[in-house]
């Protein structure tokens, strides 16, 4: 399967569906859509979407790490907000953990994420490195 | 490539850099007509036998798969159609998204899925 590895992370939550963090093959890594929740799949940040988009990133990072992988290796960001109004406030996390580096990205509203009362979720596309 | 609508400018899925980039696919036949009815089972159903068509034409199957993307007009209908996953999949995890929006391209439809596949 051309290196197609799956990548469970310690600490993220049981996949609530029939999916894995993130996938890895022909040099990319593919990361699932994060979701501010604890290792028990429980809201962080209630209805702050700047904590609850600190706590995506920071799980993010995670899933990043387990691949080999860090913030500076993302290529492709796509962000889902259920208030677009969110973006101005969540920007400021985005420059904090990418520093330099400045992934191509897509942002939109949506109605409804699936973790309810969540605000935000984030997936992402990163080279894997070598 | 099995004969499915084409909405608007694109392809079925496209091969490239190790990569299949396979197109949304939408409970339709190949006139474009909705198939299901208001079931997202049997929507969700058809198209995942499309998403086995195409992948299958562009020489990989499920197994394959990276990322997949899923957006229902309604999230709540995201336990429904789990088991339909679970079985094209298998012992296959990919990568996933899953999000709500508000309107898809064809009338009636209630789910939609993109995905990636490693070329083997």
């Amino acid at each position: 399967m051309s290196g197609r590895r799956e990548y469970r992370v310690a600490g993220q939550a049981e996949p609530i569906s029939h999916f894995t963090d993130a996938v890895a093959g022909g040099g990319l890594l593919f990361v699932s859509g994060v979701v501010a929740v604890d290792e028990n799949r429980e809201l962080v940040g209630r209805d702050d979407v700047v904590a609850q988009a600190r706590k995506v990133f920071e799980n993010m990072g995670d899933v990043l790490r387990a691949a080999g992988c860090s913030f500076a290796d993302v290529v492709k960001l796509t962000i889902f907000l259920t208030d677009v109004n969110d973006r101005p406030l969540v920007n400021p996390v985005r420059q904090e953990v990418f520093g330099e580096t400045r992934p191509a990205s897509t942002l939109v509203e949506i109605p409804a994420l699936v973790i309810p009362g969540a605000k935000i979720e984030v997936e992402a596309v990163a080279m894997m490195p070598e | 490539m099995p004969s499915r609508p084409v909405l608007s400018h694109a392809a079925d899925a496209v091969r490239a850099a190790g990569y299949v980039f396979v197109a949304g696919i939408l409970p339709a036949d190949s006139t474009g007509a909705l198939v299901g009815g208001d079931d997202v089972v049997a929507q969700a159903e058809h198209v995942f036998g499309g998403m086995g068509e195409i992948l299958a034409a562009a020489g990989c199957s499920f197994v394959d798969v990276a990322k997949v993307t899923v957006f229902l007009t309604d999230v709540s209908d995201r336990a429904a159609i789990n088991p339909i996953r679970q079985r094209v999949f298998g012992d296959a995890r990919p990568a996933s998204t899953l999000v709500e929006v508000s309107a898809l391209a064809v009338p009636g439809a209630k789910i939609e899925v993109d995905c990636v596949a490693v070329l083997p």
